[in-house]
């Protein structure tokens, strides 16, 4: 019986331009029961093979970006001797990595210890699978997209701990329960934050969210769905909050505690030498980039031209779709590394109180207040009454108006409580939030 | 090679590696690396829902099972200290329990395979486009009727509109429950 039943994702390729065009120019000479799935294989190769070249250049180059953009920060030049601007030390580095020598240590558990680089970078790559580089260009723009992004990054914290644990190394045991304490904890006001978002959208898939955020003004399909613009306008509080916990998801400066050099030497992957090591670098890029991805794709348009009207959309038969979603890309890994450059690290109960006593509640108080003023709006932003930039400039002033009370109301509070002293355990300081969190984790 | 082959396929696999993880679960010598054949069977099952159709259910598999309980699983291994060597769980009692479980096994596939399963034949959705054919209505008399649309399990779409109008109690019973758990989690740690 359950023959019948053909899964939805053996059908996905269909209406895919690729797909479509391959069927009619290529494979014309197969027969009828083999066409659609040699489409289908060849039409997700492809595009899988364009998705992942593109990412591992970028990749490649982010490696030299941000020791470039770093040491501007800090006043230094970069590297700048292997080829002309340091253009070639990307890959000097990969020599480096693939010729050092394999050191496992004795006393390691050695199974678990090799499978931890090893599986720690499939996650990483299968993300990108829902991450559209332009439009259509997507390897699967599956329903749960979204969903289906936040589990398969969670699954990166199994092979950390296997790498930990595997090492046989204290520092390596810390470093990777402080990993798994704060991506656990980070989650939380990651997707909280995000829901804002589903909910104007409508929509967990990609694809959809991104077309949510083009109904501005009076365009053709003005008059369906969300009138706001993209969700940065109308969800800004979300916007700032999914940046951080990010930023703590992908364990990078301020929030890199797992692997704290001055403390536990470099966390769990202390004992790792060579590609293995490579291999961890490769999954935490992999891990910023697609990051920055699914921000830009969430709060700024995704390949959305950022002119009114579509203008430099497409550039004569050319989507420029990809330009613009590399550029939004960019523009948050630059933020990423901006903020690399210039903040100091905080202390791992500073990190997770910080999570649970400021960005949780304040990421549900977003969710509630945007589900309340979505409720509120709804019905207006669908009559045919309210039409044109009014409506759109109506809608964005509304949510603006909401986040700034939110943001007062949160600054009134947490500036109360820390007022009021109470139990030390629920003090804030100016760095962050006060201690004691870190037993219960 | 047709879809259906395909789908047989990876059914395969995912059932070999749930099975597998689960075989290495209690074949394991060490506590941690069993913790970590569970996760390989939780992630074999986030498969069979995919070959299912029933995406939603395996995103939320993979990240409630693989993403929060099994860390849960490894934090609760390593915070206790008696676990963790390296030791023989087997107790000798392999033939008795091979001689339980056989026909327990046996009982649970007869009935699996020769059960009538309740097919509930849903309102034609935006996302399905699939019907039911004339061999399948034959194979579930009284279920389902030739041209029936199927539904898909993949809508998001349907299942929110579910849990929020059928299944509604049930949905808000558990999120007291959950509010429950962490209201007590924390009145204990700050004890």
């Amino acid at each position: 019986m359950m023959m019948e039943l053909m899964p939805v994702w053996l059908q996905a390729g269909a209406g895919n331009p690729l797909r479509e065009f391959l069927l009619e120019n290529i494979l014309t000479g197969l027969s009828e029961a083999w066409r659609p799935l040699v489409a289908d294989l060849l039409t997700w190769s492809l595009t899988c093979a364009l998705i992942m070249g593109i990412v591992q250049v970028t990749m490649l180059y982010c490696t030299l970006l941000e020791r470039k953009f770093v040491g501007r920060i800090q006043d230094r030049i970069g590297p700048n001797r292997v080829g002309y601007w340091g253009l070639l030390q990307p890959f000097a580095d990969m020599v480096k990595m693939l010729t050092k020598e394999d050191i496992t240590p004795a006393v390691a558990h050695r199974s678990v210890y090799n499978l931890g680089a090893i599986l720690v970078v499939p996650p990483a790559i299968m993300v990108f699978a829902i991450l559209p580089l332009s439009l259509g260009l997507v390897a699967s723009d599956l329903s749960v997209g979204f969903l289906y992004f936040i589990s398969v990054a969670s699954v990166v914290i199994v092979p950390i701990f296997m790498a930990g644990w595997g090492s046989r190394n204290k520092f390596a045991l810390i470093g990777a329960m402080r990993a798994v304490a704060q991506t656990v904890s980070y989650e939380i006001p990651q997707v909280l934050s995000v829901v804002g978002v589903l909910l104007l959208a409508g929509s967990l898939s990609t694809g959809d969210i991104i077309l949510a955020q083009g109904t501005v003004g009076s365009g053709a399909q003005a008059s369906q769905g969300f009138p706001g613009g993209w969700f940065i306008l109308t969800q800004p509080i979300a916007f700032v909050i999914y940046l951080m916990a990010t930023t703590a998801e992908v364990e990078r400066t301020p929030f890199d505690i797992p692997e704290a050099e001055s403390e536990i030497i470099a966390g769990y992957h202390t004992e790792y030498a060579g590609i293995k090591f490579g291999l961890f670098q490769l999954s935490q890029y992999f891990m910023t980039i697609a990051s920055a991805a699914l921000g830009s794709v969430l709060f700024l348009g995704g390949w959305m031209s950022p002119f009114p009207g579509g203008l430099l959309q497409t550039l004569g038969p050319l989507n420029l779709g990809f330009f613009w979603m590399g550029a939004k890309t960019l523009l948050l890994i630059l933020g990423f590394m901006w903020l690399r450059g210039t903040w100091p690290r905080l202390r791992s109960d500073q990190l997770m109180g910080f999570a649970w006593k400021v960005l949780v509640p304040l990421s549900l108080a977003n969710l509630l207040i945007t589900a309340l003023l979505g409720w509120l709006l709804h019905g207006w932003w669908n009559a045919s009454g309210a039409q044109g930039l009014g409506r759109s400039a109506v809608v964005v002033v509304a949510f603006l108006a909401a986040n700034g009370l939110l943001l007062f109301g949160a600054m009134l509070g947490f500036g109360r409580l820390r007022a009021k002293g109470g139990r030390p355990d629920i003090r804030f300081e100016a760095t962050g939030v006060g201690s004691s969190v870190e037993g219960a984790a | 090679m047709s879809q259906q082959t395909v789908v047989q396929l990876v059914f395969g696999v995912m059932a070999a590696l749930s099975l597998g993880g689960a075989m290495g679960v209690v074949m394991a010598r060490t506590v941690f690396v069993s913790a970590l054949w569970l996760i390989l069977s939780f992630v074999g099952v986030a498969g069979l829902y995919i070959t299912l159709g029933a995406g939603f259910l395996a995103v939320i598999q993979v990240l409630v099972y693989v993403g929060a309980i099994s860390v849960l699983i490894l934090f609760a291994i390593m915070l206790t200290e008696d676990v963790m060597g390296d030791e023989h769980p087997n107790n000798g009692q392999v033939g008795l329990a091979i001689i339980l479980l056989t026909p327990l096994i046996f009982l649970l596939g007869k009935w699996g395979f020769t059960a009538n399963w309740p097919v509930k034949a849903a309102a034609i959705l935006p996302r399905s486009g699939l019907s039911v054919d004339a061999a399948t209505a034959a194979a579930l008399p009284g279920a389902l009727k030739t041209g029936d649309a199927f539904l898909v399990p993949d809508s998001v779409a349907y299942l929110g509109r579910v849990l929020m109008t059928e299944h509604f109690l049930a949905f808000e019973v558990v999120s007291v429950v959950l509010l429950v758990a962490l209201v007590g989690a924390i009145v204990i740690a700050r004890d």
